[in-house]
C-alpha cells in the first residue's frame, strides 16, 4: 500500500492564508507556505504529495479575475511539492468546477472538458508525474475531466469520486457504476475521497474492488466537519483514522490518504499503520465482465447474467408520428416510449434516429441528453454513422453500446477510438463488403478480423459484443439454424456476450410474434444473451420470463409465477353483469367509470324501449349522484370521480347519436372562470365537467379574466349562475371585485364561488350565495340555487 | 447563478397519488393509469432550477442580496432565527405538462388531466427535493446545517414577497416569471428559502397543524409534514 498526502485547505487556514484569497494563488505569493505545508506531509511518511491546484482550473480561477494564472500557478505549484522532498512523487490536482454539466447544469461537455484539458496539460507540462481529479460529485463532469487529461498527456490518470450518504453521488451514480464505467475509459486508478468519512469509503472500495481490477484508492475525510465558534473542526484524530488502513487493504486497497479535516499527524498515525502491514496479497482478478451503466443502472450481460432485454421501439422507421415529432424537433413520444419499455421490463434501449431530412447528429445529441436524465435504463446507440455515434457517446453520462460496426476497416478506424475514450461497449456484425456471409464459419472469420482489429485500438474483451446475424426466414428456410449455429461457435470459441435483432427471423411472414417467441427461445438455449426485441410485446415478455426461469435466474420461480398470474394490464373486461336489469348495468358501468360499456348499454336501453328521459334520471343521474354521495364521506376518490363522469359523457354523446331529436333540456347555464389575476383552473376544470356531467350548460371562460369580460358575455348569453374562484390569497380581491360588479350590473345574478383558500366566511362577506368546497358539493349547491327563488335585492 | 436542474428518475408515486386525491394504498383505481401519467408528465417535463446562498441577520431579518431583502412574516423568521446564512431557490418543471393536462380536460378526458396535474405537482416537489438535498450536502462540507425548506405564502409569510425573492435568484433565467398577483409562471414552480446555521438542532418542519387552512383536503393528520 502507498501513502499520499492530506488535507491543503485544512493546513493553510493554520497558517493563515484562509480568507478571501486565492488558495491556489498562494503557490505563486506563498511558496514557503505551501512548501513547508508539502514537507510536514512528506517527513509524516506520504509518498505521493498533491499540488495546491485543487481550485486552478479557469473556469474556478475565473471567480478571482485569475483565469490567465493556470500555467503559472501549475509550474509553481509542481515546483513547491518538488521541494518536499527528492523522494517524493507528485500528484497534479484537479478539483471540480462548481457546476454541473448540461443537462443537469448550463455547462457544455465541450466548455468543462477544455477547461480540465487546460489544467492537465499545465500540470503535465511543470512535471507532474501523475494526476488526480478528485472530490467530483457527478459522473459526467468525471468524464469530461477524464478525457481532457487523456487527452492532455500520457501521464497515469488518478479518478476520485465523492460520495454521499447513501453512498451514491448527489446525481445518483454508485461507486460500482463509476468504477466500471471510468475503468473502460481507461482510468488508471480508481477511487473515491472526501464523502462523509472513512466508514462509508470502505463500503465504496468494496463494492468497487468487485467490478474492476484497477488499482485502487481512497483518501477520506476527517469525519464531517463541525464548526466551532468561527474555526471547523473535524471529529477524527489521527488514531480514529489509522485503524482504517488495515481494513482498506484487507478491500483490496493500494492507496490511501486523507481528505478534508486530515493533518500531518493523521498521516504519521497512517503511515504507522500501513508499516504495522503483512505484505499484501494480490488481489483476485475481477473476472472480464460485460456491463453497461446510466446514471444511476448498472446492466450485466453474458454469461452467468440473466438475460438482458433491449428495447427496440426508439427507432422511427415505419412509424409516423414519431418520424413527424423527430422531424419538428419534438421528443415527447420518444421520451414516452423510453419510459413505457422499461415500464415494460426493458433492461437498455436502443436508439434510432434514422429519420431522412434531419441532421442526425443533431437529434441523436438532444435524445440522448433527455433521456439521460429520465431513463435508468442504460442506452443502445443505433447507428453506423461515426459522426453519430461520437455526439451520443460522448454526452452519455454512462457505458452504452454502440450498435454496430462491420468489418469494414474505414468504419471500426472511426469507431473504435470513440468506444475507447468514451467508455462505450461495441456490437460487433459480421458483415464485410461483397455479399452476406451465408455460413456460420464464414461469420466466425469475420468477426475473428473485427475482434483482433478491436484489441488493436486498446479494447477489452469485456467491450465487445457479438451478433450472429438475424436473416428472415421467409427467404431462405436455412437461415435461422445457421444463426443458431453462429451462436454455439460464438460461446465455444470466443468468450463475449452476444446480442441479436429478433423480429427479423419473421419478416414477411404471418404469425410473426409466435414465431419470433420460438425463436427467441431457441437462441436463449443456445446463448443468446440480450436480444433486441420489443418489449411492450406479451408474448416476448413471457418468453423472457420462460428463460429466466429455465435458465437459472429466477430463485423460487417467483418472477416467473408473478408474471402469469398478472392480469394482462390491457384492457380489463368489464365488470358489469350483463343479469341485472338494464338500467342497473347502466348505473354499474358509470360507477365504474366504463366509458366504453355506458355507450354500448344506451343501446340496449333504446331497444328496450325505454325513454331517455328514464335512462337520463334512472340510471346516469341516480349513478353519478351515488358516485358523489360516496366522495362526501370519503368511499370514492377524486379520479374515480371524474371517471365516473367521463362515462357518463360518453352516453349521453350516445344517447344523442342515437336520437338526434332528443330533448336536450339543460337544468341551466353556468358561467365559470378563475378570476383575474388568477392562473390556477384544475380545480375549475373539474367543477365544470361535474357540471357538465350533472345536466348544466357550461360556458368555461377559462382562467385569469377581467370581470368585464364575465359581465360582457353575460349581456351576450343567458347565465343563470356564475361560478367564480381563486385559489391564492392575492386574487382573493378580485373575486371581491368581480361578484360587487356582477351583482352591480345584474342584481338578480346567482353567484357560486369556491377555490382553496375561499371559505364560507369569506363567501357570503363579499355576497356570494353559495359556496362550493370541491366539485361534488359544487353540482349540489347548483342545484340548490337554481330551485331557490331568484336573489331579491 | 448557480443552477440545477434535476433529473426525472424515481418521482414518488404515493405523493403524485396524495396529489390527485387517491389514498396510498386500498383503491382499487388502475395502476396502469398512475404509472403512464407519471411516464406522460415525466416526458412533457422540463426541469430547471436556479439558487444563490446569501448572508442573512437574523436580527433583522434581512437577506443580503442584491437588493437586501428584510424578510416579512414572525413564522420564517423564526425558523430562521439561528441562520447565518441562506440559500434562496426556485424549480420549475416547465409549461408544457400543464397545458397536456387542460387540453386533457377539454377533450373530456378528465381523471387523464386530473392525474397528469398531479404528476407534475409531484415532478415540482422532486425537484425542489434534489436542489434541496444538493444544498444540504454543500453546507455539510462547511460544517453547516440547514434549516427546512420554507416558501413564501406559507404560514404568515406573505406570498407577495415572492417577486423579491425571484429577482435575487435571477429565477427569469429559468424561465420562471412572478404575476402582479404574486402568482408563479409556469404554474408548476415553487420558490424557497433553505436556512444554513452553525448549529444542529434545526427548527422543526413546517407542519399542516400549524396552517390555518383547517378543512384542506391534503392536511396530513397526524401532521408528517406540510401539505402541499
Ligand atoms: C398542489 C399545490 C401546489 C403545486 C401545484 C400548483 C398548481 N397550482 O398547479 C405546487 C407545488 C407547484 C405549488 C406551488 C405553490 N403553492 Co401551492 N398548493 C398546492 C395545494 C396542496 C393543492 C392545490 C391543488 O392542486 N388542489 C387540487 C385541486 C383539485 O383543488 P382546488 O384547486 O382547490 O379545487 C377544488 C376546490 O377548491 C373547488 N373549486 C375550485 N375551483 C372552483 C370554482 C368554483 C366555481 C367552485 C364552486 C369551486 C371550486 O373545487 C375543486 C375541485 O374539488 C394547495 C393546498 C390546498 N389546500 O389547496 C397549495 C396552495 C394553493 N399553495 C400555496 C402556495 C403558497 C404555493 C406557492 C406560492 C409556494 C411557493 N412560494 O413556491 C407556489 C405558487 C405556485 C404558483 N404557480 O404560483 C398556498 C397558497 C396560500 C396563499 N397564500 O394563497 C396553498 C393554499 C397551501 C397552503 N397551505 O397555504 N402548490
Amino acid at each position: 500500500m502507498h501513502l499520499f498526502d492530506g488535507a491543503m485547505g485544512t493546513m493553510l487556514q493554520k497558517y493563515g492564508l484562509a480568507g478571501s484569497e486565492c488558495p491556489d494563488y498562494c503557490n505563486v505569493s506563498h511558496p514557503d507556505i505551501v512548501q513547508r505545508i508539502h514537507r510536514e506531509y512528506a517527513e509524516a511518511g506520504s509518498e505521493y504529495i498533491t499540488t495546491n491546484t485543487f481550485g486552478a482550473s479557469p473556469l474556478k480561477l475565473a471567480d478571482y479575475g485569475l483565469e490567465d494564472q493556470v500555467e503559472a500557478i501549475a509550474q509553481a505549484a509542481v515546483r513547491n511539492a518538488r521541494a518536499a522532498s527528492p523522494h517524493i512523487r507528485v500528484a497534479g490536482d484537479i478539483g471540480p468546477t462548481g457546476q454541473f454539466i448540461r443537462p443537469l447544469g448550463d455547462l457544455s461537455f465541450d466548455e468543462a472538458a477544455s477547461n480540465f484539458y487546460r489544467l492537465a496539460k499545465a500540470l503535465a507540462d511543470a512535471g507532474a508525474d501523475c494526476l488526480i481529479i478528485e472530490t467530483i460529485i457527478d459522473i459526467q463532469e468525471m468524464r469530461a475531466a477524464l478525457t481532457a487529461a487523456k487527452a492532455a498527456c500520457s501521464l497515469p490518470v488518478i479518478c476520485q469520486m465523492s460520495y454521499s450518504e447513501d453512498g451514491r453521488t448527489i446525481t445518483g451514480t454508485d461507486p460500482a457504476a463509476a468504477a466500471i464505467l471510468l475503468d473502460a475509459m481507461g482510468a488508471d486508478v480508481i477511487g473515491a475521497n472526501c464523502s462523509v468519512g472513512p466508514d462509508k469509503l470502505l463500503e465504496a472500495a468494496k463494492q468497487m474492488a468487485r467490478v474492476t481490477d484497477k488499482p485502487l484508492i481512497i483518501q477520506p475525510n476527517a469525519g464531517m466537519p463541525v464548526l466551532d465558534g468561527n474555526t471547523t473542526r473535524f471529529p477524527l484524530a489521527p488514531e480514529d483514522m489509522a485503524p482504517y488502513i488495515a481494513r482498506f487493504a484487507e478491500a483490496g486497497v493500494t492507496f490511501a490518504g486523507g481528505c478534508c479535516g486530515t493533518t500531518p499527524a493523521h498521516i504519521r498515525a497512517m503511515r504507522e499503520a500501513m508499516d504495522r502491514l503483512p505484505a499484501p496479497e494480490p488481489r483476485p482478478a475481477v473476472e472480464p465482465l460485460t456491463a453497461f451503466t446510466s446514471r444511476t443502472r448498472t446492466v450485466f450481460v453474458g454469461p452467468g447474467h440473466a438475460p438482458v432485454m433491449i428495447g427496440e421501439r426508439i427507432n422511427p422507421t415505419g412509424r409516423k408520428k414519431m418520424r413527424e415529432e423527430i422531424q419538428s424537433g419534438s421528443f415527447v413520444s420518444v421520451k414516452k416510449e423510453a419510459l413505457a419499455q422499461v415500464a415494460a421490463g426493458a433492461d437498455m434501449l436502443d436508439v434510432n434516429m434514422g429519420v431522412p431530412g434531419i441532421d442526425q447528429s443533431a437529434a441523436m445529441e438532444k435524445v440522448v441528453m433527455e433521456l439521460s436524465m429520465l431513463c435508468p435504463a442504460p442506452l443502445s446507440i443505433d447507428s453506423t454513422d461515426p459522426a453519430v455515434l461520437e455526439k451520443a457517446v460522448k454526452i452519455y453520462p454512462g457505458r452504452p453500446l454502440i450498435n454496430s460496426v462491420s468489418a469494414d476497416p474505414a468504419l471500426m478506424e472511426k469507431v473504435f477510438p470513440l468506444a475507447r475514450k468514451y467508455g462505450a461497449a461495441v456490437l460487433c456484425l459480421p458483415l464485410a463488403k461483397g455479399g452476406l456471409p451465408k455460413t456460420a464459419e464464414e461469420r466466425i472469420a469475420l468477426i475473428r478480423q473485427i475482434l483482433e482489429t478491436a484489441r488493436s485500438f486498446g479494447l477489452r474483451r469485456q467491450d465487445l459484443l457479438l451478433d450472429p446475424l438475424v436473416l428472415t426466414a421467409a427467404s431462405d428456410q436455412k437461415a435461422p439454424s445457421e444463426t443458431l449455429r453462429t451462436l454455439r461457435l460464438y460461446r465455444e470459441q470466443f468468450h463475449c456476450p452476444t446480442v441479436m435483432g429478433t423480429s427479423n427471423v419473421s419478416f414477411g411472414l404471418p404469425g410473426r410474434p409466435q414465431l419470433n417467441a420460438a425463436f427467441l427461445s431457441m437462441a436463449f438455449a443456445c446463448g443468446m444473451d440480450a436480444p433486441i426485441i420489443n418489449p411492450l410485446d406479451e408474448t416476448m415478455q413471457r418468453t423472457f420470463a420462460e428463460a429466466r426461469l429455465l435458465l437459472g435466474f429466477d430463485a423460487g420461480a417467483r418472477q416467473y409465477i408473478a408474471s402469469v398470474s398478472e392480469t394482462p394490464a390491457a384492457v380489463p373486461s368489464s365488470s358489469v353483469s350483463s343479469d341485472k336489469p338494464v338500467l342497473e348495468q347502466i348505473r354499474d358501468a358509470i360507477r365504474n367509470g366504463e366509458k366504453e360499456e355506458a355507450a354500448r348499454l344506451m343501446n340496449d336501453a333504446i331497444q328496450e324501449k325505454m325513454s331517455p328521459d328514464r335512462i337520463i334520471k334512472e340510471g346516469l343521474t341516480a349513478a353519478m349522484t351515488e358516485v358523489g354521495d360516496a366522495y362526501g364521506i370519503g368511499k370514492v376518490y377524486l379520479p374515480q370521480v371524474m371517471m365516473a363522469a367521463e362515462a357518463m359523457q360518453s352516453a349521453f354523446s350516445e344517447l344523442k347519436v342515437l336520437l338526434p331529436s332528443m330533448k336536450n333540456d339543460s337544468k341551466g347555464t353556468a358561467l365559470l372562470c378563475t378570476v383575474q389575476g388568477d392562473i390556477h383552473d384544475l380545480g375549475k376544470n373539474i367543477v365544470a365537467a361535474l357540471l357538465e356531467n350533472s345536466g348544466y350548460r357550461v360556458i368555461d371562460l377559462g382562467k385569469d379574466v377581467a370581470p368585464e369580460a364575465i359581465l360582457a358575455e353575460a349581456k351576450r348569453t343567458h347565465v343563470d349562475f356564475f361560478g367564480l374562484c381563486s385559489l391564492m390569497t392575492t386574487t382573493l380581491p378580485e373575486l371581491k371585485k368581480t361578484a360587487a360588479l356582477l351583482r352591480e350590473h345584474i342584481p338578480a345574478c346567482r353567484i357560486m364561488v369556491g377555490g382553496a383558500v375561499v371559505t364560507p366566511e369569506y363567501a357570503r362577506e363579499i355576497g356570494a350565495d353559495a359556496y362550493a368546497k370541491d366539485g361534488v358539493d359544487a353540482v349540489r349547491k347548483a342545484d340548490q340555487l337554481m330551485t331557490a327563488d331568484p336573489v331579491s335585492e | 447563478m448557480p443552477v440545477f436542474h434535476g433529473t426525472l428518475f424515481q418521482i414518488n408515486r404515493s405523493e403524485m397519488m396524495r396529489y390527485a386525491g387517491l389514498p396510498p394504498k386500498g383503491s382499487d383505481f388502475p395502476e396502469a393509469l398512475i404509472r403512464e401519467s407519471i411516464e406522460e408528465a415525466s416526458a412533457l417535463a422540463s426541469p430547471r432550477g436556479i439558487w444563490q446562498l446569501l448572508p442573512y441577520d437574523a436580527q433583522t431579518g434581512t437577506l443580503f442580496g442584491d437588493p437586501p431583502l428584510c424578510l416579512e412574516g414572525r413564522q420564517i423568521r423564526k425558523h430562521l432565527s439561528h441562520s447565518v446564512s441562506a440559500a434562496v431557490l426556485a424549480v420549475t418543471a416547465g409549461p408544457d405538462i400543464e397545458q397536456a393536462s387542460t387540453d386533457y380536460f377539454h377533450s373530456g378526458l378528465y381523471a387523464k388531466g386530473l392525474l397528469l396535474d398531479a404528476a407534475a405537482t409531484a415532478i415540482t416537489e422532486h425537484l425542489a427535493d434534489q436542489l434541496d438535498r444538493y444544498i444540504q450536502a454543500s453546507a455539510r462540507r462547511t460544517g453547516r446545517h440547514t434549516a427546512w425548506r420554507y416558501s413564501p405564502g406559507y404560514g404568515d409569510w406573505p406570498v407577495t414577497q415572492q417577486q423579491a425573492l425571484c429577482r435575487l435568484i435571477h429565477a427569469e433565467e429559468i424561465g420562471i416569471s412572478v404575476t402582479d398577483h404574486s402568482m408563479l409562471l409556469p404554474r408548476k414552480s415553487v420558490t424557497a428559502i433553505i436556512g444554513l446555521s452553525p448549529c444542529s438542532e434545526a427548527p422543526k418542519p413546517q407542519q399542516c397543524t400549524q396552517c390555518h387552512l383547517i378543512s384542506c383536503p391534503f392536511r396530513i393528520r397526524p401532521a408528517r409534514h406540510f401539505s402541499r
